[in-house]
């Protein structure tokens, strides 16, 4: 029998797609294609940008190097984005699921795959010939020039991605996202900034060709391609049989596991007990053994087997019920470190509710807060290129950085969530004995110790925003501090509104109600007026309006806990 | 724990959801709470768990009851028709989660094996809950109210939870136990047959009023009917023959 049959794959390959498009159809959220930069108007869009710009090119040798820079930088993204779709595909796709219901050796699938990814990364090739050929300017054997130059890059793009498969580790989801943010950047960096980006770029293996490519010498760089392109090809093959030696393991690895392990468990087990006890006592104990369970097992029928396998998986069962071990209390110790400083902020009974406000799931302050720290970092970055067209993206840097880093409104509380009781929207705490004050004193301890976690980082970026602005650093970090100590200032607000959620309070509109929601308004815009001056005023009035700020929200949160906990509202509302 | 309800009214969008309610409750009574869609069961058990604020009083051993009163509040469970429960938590997790918010001693092992045990629910004892069918989910939040067997059960539509007949009968075995023990158990029900032979006492309620309330065989003796459905159906149209 044949292992693999090409009509047969492409039948499947059928299958799967029209599986994909079903469930394009449904539109639930979980079937929705994320998006992706392999889109066909997003390639046009990338052409489209080199053409327009092919007058300019032939004019202006900074402008080359800026192009052959976007070269360098689209192969190196180009690269990294493959090598990931490479391996997402070979192992966890919905074609490697389902050819492994069909007669298609691991092997037969790696070539299958490959030899569609190698046809798609022509597209690098493409684009890299388009722009050797222009940057040639049509002096001598540009179309040679242009093609060898590509071909060099192309190959070395693919070594970068073959390299980069076997460690999938490092091929995370936002990295090409990234990169190609980087790449619109260097697309606008100003023309003093150009010469030094196409050094940096040049460092890259996808820019290895462009540094040839300036050569003054062009017999010399000529000669480099012509060794460099079998190199580079040899290279490739050689990663790339490697990969697939490394991904054929995986796979037999996978499969045999159940298999490996069992025997080398019972090796195991036998050898220590060999330790214990002399050679015959086992052997005379193991002959004694297989007897009895001969024995039993004829005299025992098949039901009688089930109900003991089922005993003895209740007690097992109930041996662990009664070991205790669900009613122990997390050690936060072990914890990392937010997490850690959270907990250290809380009393034992305060540490307990967090983990059930949590819904019993471990926070993930700690990651939240690096890749806060990271978007920080690349606001920064966009920051100290000091262009206008990368203000607006280092703004938008700085937000998810706040988004991460700082719970601004109170955070993410699965028990505060929603649940139905009888048809009505309710909070999943609405059955449960749920302190008012113990939950909020949570929520605002937690709040600080994370936005504190991610201060520097934000004091840091409003340094250098001053800075870019022609301001002062000092000014822009002590923008930023009042903005953290009003948001402070703000939290008891912050964590009505999180029990707000739930609760009728703004749907029930009785006679009582008008007052007080004429009073909200009054105090919203105190608020609102408050922050302001807060932020722009001098120093002592910034501080005395904080601490109205604080005294407005501290007062709030008594006035509605009052409200809550003498009944005034229901813990249900609506649904709209 | 004695209960008592004065007055009680709730007003839902100018609908009475609850009109005027009083009545009273005592230690070791299993009570079953009857009436017509939209009578205002729902609201009345709601009420009384702290979840919809009413206007009158709620007393528990003479105390007035609201949700601030955390103390009152750790004396009763709530099961709705649908519980609330995190799907990724297991039975034990959850019981855990009402164990320590409730602040009651860690509970005996070989009672929760038992609990567990009667609800067949041993062996998904470690498995998460967003895997259950709507009736073992029931059975999880009602083995936390066994086990921590609080002094006022209160349990929506128990029988019509999506439970097991093994299921309820071991919910009404472990409520008449507890109602041996003192405890009060106040449920609501449709189906008056399973409410006849299991409560001491019955309430009726009709357009958020309470209009009967007392045994099956005094509701029918009041009502002049030989069956719980004929009461029902003469509360709604007193001319019928039922």
């Amino acid at each position: 029998m044949k292992l693999y049959d090409r009509g047969l794959v492409r039948r499947l390959r059928k299958a799967v797609k029209y599986q994909r498009k079903l469930a394009k159809v449904k539109g639930t959220a979980i079937h929705k294609r994320k998006f992706s930069v392999d889109r066909p108007w997003l390639r046009a869009l990338l052409a489209l940008i080199f053409l327009a710009t092919f007058e300019s090119v032939q004019a202006n040798a900074v402008r080359t190097r800026l192009f052959l820079s976007l070269l360098a930088m689209f192969g190196a993204v180009e690269a990294v984005r493959r090598a990931r779709q490479l391996y997402m595909h070979l192992t966890r796709s919905d074609e490697r699921l389902l050819f492994q219901f069909y007669p298609l050796s691991g092997e037969g699938f790696f070539r299958l795959t490959i030899e569609r990814r190698l046809i798609a990364s022509l597209w690098i090739w493409g684009v890299a010939a388009v722009t050797y050929c222009v940057a040639s300017g049509g002096e001598g054997p540009w179309i040679l020039r242009g093609l060898a130059f590509a071909t060099l890059t192309w190959l070395l793009s693919l070594c970068v991605m073959f390299l980069l498969v076997l460690k999938p580790e490092w091929l995370r989801q936002w990295v090409p996202a990234s990169m190609y943010i980087l790449f619109v950047i260097l697309a606008a960096a100003s023309d003093n900034l150009r010469p030094a980006m196409f050094q940096a770029t040049s460092i890259l293996p996808s820019g290895w060709a462009n540094a040839l490519f300036v050569w003054k010498n062009e017999l010399a760089s000529w000669a480099v391609v012509s060794v460099g392109i079998p190199t580079a090809g040899a290279a490739a093959v050689w990663l790339l049989q490697h990969f697939r030696r490394r991904i054929l393991q995986m796979e037999a690895q996978a499969a045999g596991v159940e298999e490996s392990v069992r025997p080398l468990r019972m090796a195991e087990e036998l050898r220590s007990e060999m330790e214990l006890h002399s050679v015959e006592d086992v052997l005379a104990r193991e002959e004694l053994l297989h007897e009895n369970q001969k024995t039993e097992s004829e005299e025992r029928s098949l039901e009688q087997w089930e109900k003991i396998r089922q005993e003895r998986f209740r007690t097992e069962v109930a041996g662990y019920v009664e070991s205790r071990a669900w009613l122990a209390a997390w050690e936060w110790d072990g914890a990392p470190w937010i997490e850690r400083l959270a907990a250290k902020t809380l009393n034992p009974q305060e540490k307990e509710t967090l983990r059930y406000m949590l819904g019993g799931e471990t926070p993930d302050w700690s990651s939240r807060w690096k890749m806060g720290v990271i978007a920080a970092g690349v606001s920064a970055a966009l920051m100290a290129l000091d262009m206008e067209a990368t203000w607006a993206l280092a703004g938008l840097a700085l937000a998810i950085s706040v988004g991460l880093g700082v719970p601004v409104l109170g955070g993410a509380w699965p028990l505060l969530g929603f649940g139905y009781i009888a048809g009505r929207l309710s909070p999943v705490y609405a059955c449960l004995p749920f302190d008012f004050t113990r939950a909020t004193k949570i929520l605002i301890k937690t709040a600080l110790v994370r936005a504190i976690a991610w201060l520097p980082a934000g004091l840091i970026v409003g340094g250098l925003m001053a800075a870019t602005a022609e301001g002062t650093a000092g000014k822009g970090a002590e923008i930023m501090l009042r903005g953290f100590l009003i948001w402070a200032a703000l939290l008891p607000l912050v964590a009505v509104g999180q029990f707000s959620k739930a609760t009728n309070d703004t749907q029930d509109m009785r006679l009582i109600v008008l007052p007080l929601t004429g009073l909200a308004i009054l105090f919203g815009l105190v608020l609102v007026i408050a922050c302001g001056v807060a932020i722009t005023a001098g120093r002592g009035c910034s501080a005395l309006c904080i601490g109205g700020i604080a005294l407005i929200s501290g007062c709030s949160w008594l006035l509605y806990r009052r409200i809550y906990e003498r009944g005034q509202i229901d813990l249900q509302r609506a649904p709209r | 724990m004695r209960i008592e309800l004065e007055k009680v009214s709730k007003r839902f969008f100018g609908s009475l959801a609850l009109n005027g309610v009083s009545a009273k409750l005592e230690p070791g009574q299993v009570v079953s709470l009857l009436g017509a869609n939209g009578a205002g069961k729902t609201t009345l058990l709601g009420a009384l768990a702290g979840i919809v604020a009413p206007e009158g009083q709620i007393l528990f051993d003479g105390e007035r009851f609201h949700r601030g009163r955390m103390d009152l509040r750790r004396r009763l469970m709530f099961l709705p028709d649908q519980p609330l429960l995190f799907g990724r938590m297991s039975p034990l997790e959850h019981l855990a989660m009402c164990v320590h918010l409730y602040e009651a001693g860690e509970p005996k092992p070989e009672r929760v094996v038992e609990v567990l045990q009667n609800l067949n629910l041993l062996g998904l004892a470690a498995s998460a809950v967003g895997t259950f069918s709507r009736g073992q989910a029931y059975k999880a939040s009602l083995a936390a109210l066994m086990v921590l067997d609080p002094e006022l059960w209160i349990l929506d539509e128990p029988f019509a939870s999506g439970m097991d007949p093994g299921g309820i009968r071991c919910f009404r075995q472990e409520a008449s136990a507890a109602a041996k023990r003192g405890r009060t158990v106040l449920y609501s029900t449709q189906i008056l047959d399973l409410a006849e032979r299991f409560s001491d006492r019955l309430w009726v309620l009709d357009e958020g009023r309470l209009r009967m309330e007392g045994s099956a065989e005094e509701l029918k003796v009041t009502a002049g009917s030989p069956s719980l459905e004929g009461v029902f159906l003469r509360l709604r149209d007193p001319e019928s023959g039922a």
